[in-house]
């Protein structure tokens, strides 16, 4: 169990980090601030998206208990796992980032296994459901279930793709101050995408 | 001169939407649009009752659809310049927009189509109807690349001082994946993701609208700062 050890050590770096950048006293957004539109703009969708879920929730507390209990909490826990110390990986990442050596890459290839990782399990699981006869049509759960992780899974691709860019940029030893905002840029997309199956899986796996 | 014609283009977008809009909701009676689960009988009687005004709305969403493009075609100068020499992303846009317009022309056909003969059977005016709805509102898919273009080129624009704000390139980022839900409205008959759903229709089409007038912003500012530049 070497992940719990790296994910607090990644805590502490992360606070060390912020500490650090408040003595350099650089702008205290970190990445491009523009970057903050695309965040609450999908915080304010998946807000939505959460507000129609519970209203039709509302309407059908039965039906949407019964098919709650179809899902697989042990690999949407796993997956909520998986996505945490993804995040945590990237953390140093972006913090290793401004220092020579490989460190800073190899923290960011194992965030993207982590990437990786949760969508070969999320088709597994997309898999089992249709295998067992369970279709996005077969009620008014489901729908919600595959069109919502559906879309995060979308996100999960691109931010996937987007720690590959940044993975290709962490080998370089000279960066700019572009780069190295795109590097921090890629790194709250990827919070985001984290945050996101967070709330999700709470509400879809968890509360009944 | 350059001035005077991306200031028509600007407004040639605004008037698009505005027309859209009223062939929309006064002409057509389309928002909220038709449920897809209304009877065949109550549909048929809609398109009989309704023909002039359906007609005369599809005549208008015609016309805004080609309006779209002189708009599209300003903001595809600015990508250029953007871009530079190379500019793949500008090409890209130009070519996939047809994709997302031409249907809005296509739509308002088989509305048209629809209301055309009174004597058509309830399944024939519900199969035109079908359809139109179809093309109004799957190219939801194409856009998701038009707005991923159009936010790559605002973000690969490294000038320090940018054409059009950083952030407007991450809201077109933001649009293109947030419109994607269009494209699965085939699977559904009732719910948020069927072509009258909150979440297939209502939030892709208020996007569509916010993205109008932010890049009307954009490409305003860009042209008075040009002007402002020359003289």
């Amino acid at each position: 169990m070497k992940v719990p050890a790296v994910a607090v050590a990644g805590l502490a770096d992360a606070y060390a980090y912020a500490q650090k950048n408040e003595d350099r006293r650089r702008p205290a957004i970190p990445g491009d601030p523009g970057i903050w539109v695309l965040i609450f703009g999908d915080l304010i969708l998946f807000g939505i998206f959460f507000v129609v879920y519970t209203v039709a929730r509302s309407h059908s507390v039965a039906e949407f208990t019964a098919s709650q209990f179809a899902l697989n909490r042990t690999i949407g826990l796993a997956n909520t796992v998986i996505l945490l110390s993804s995040s945590c990986f990237v953390v140093n990442a972006v913090r290793q980032s401004t220092e020579p050596g490989r460190t800073s890459f190899a923290y960011l290839i194992w965030a993207i296994f982590g990437g990786l990782a949760f969508f070969l399990l999320k088709i597994f699981e997309y898999h089992a459901k249709v295998h067992a006869g369970i279709g996005l049509n077969y009620n008014s759960f489901f729908t919600f279930y595959y069109m919502y992780t559906g879309i995060h899974l979308l996100h999960v691709i691109i931010g996937t793709v987007v720690l590959c860019l940044m993975a290709k940029l962490s080998l370089r030893t000279v960066k700019t101050q572009r780069e190295i905002t795109f590097l921090e840029s890629g790194a709250i997309f990827w919070h985001l995408v984290d945050l996101i199956w967070v709330m999700m899986f709470a509400l879809l796996y968890l509360v009944r | 001169m350059d001035t005077k014609m991306m200031t028509a283009c600007l407004w040639s977008g605004l008037l698009a939407i505005i027309l859209l809009f009223i062939a929309m909701f006064p002409a057509m009676g389309f928002l909220p649009p038709l449920a897809p689960s209304t009877p065949d009988d109550v549909l048929a009687a809609y398109f009989r009752e309704n023909a002039t005004s359906i007609i005369f709305g599809s005549i208008l969403m015609m016309l805004s659809s080609a309006l779209f493009f002189p708009f599209i075609g300003g903001l595809a100068a600015h990508m250029k310049r953007m871009e530079g020499d190379r500019s793949p992303l500008t090409y890209s846009l130009m070519t996939v927009v047809t994709f997302a317009l031409v249907p809005l022309f296509v739509a308002p056909i088989f509305f048209t189509a629809a209301a055309y003969r009174p004597g058509y059977s309830h399944e024939m005016i519900r199969a035109l109807s079908d359809l139109g709805f179809f093309f109004l509102v799957i190219p939801a898919l194409p856009a998701v690349i038009w707005c991923f273009v159009i936010g790559l080129a605002v973000l690969g624009d490294d000038r320090s001082d940018p054409i059009y704000p950083r952030w407007v390139g991450y809201f077109n980022l933001w649009l293109g994946v947030l419109s994607a839900p269009g494209c699965v409205i085939g699977l559904f008959k009732a719910g948020p993701f069927a072509w009258n759903g909150v979440l297939a229709f209502w939030i892709p089409a208020g996007a569509f609208g916010a993205w109008i007038v932010i890049i009307f912003w954009a490409m305003n500012r860009a042209i008075s700062r040009d002007a402002k530049a020359a003289r």
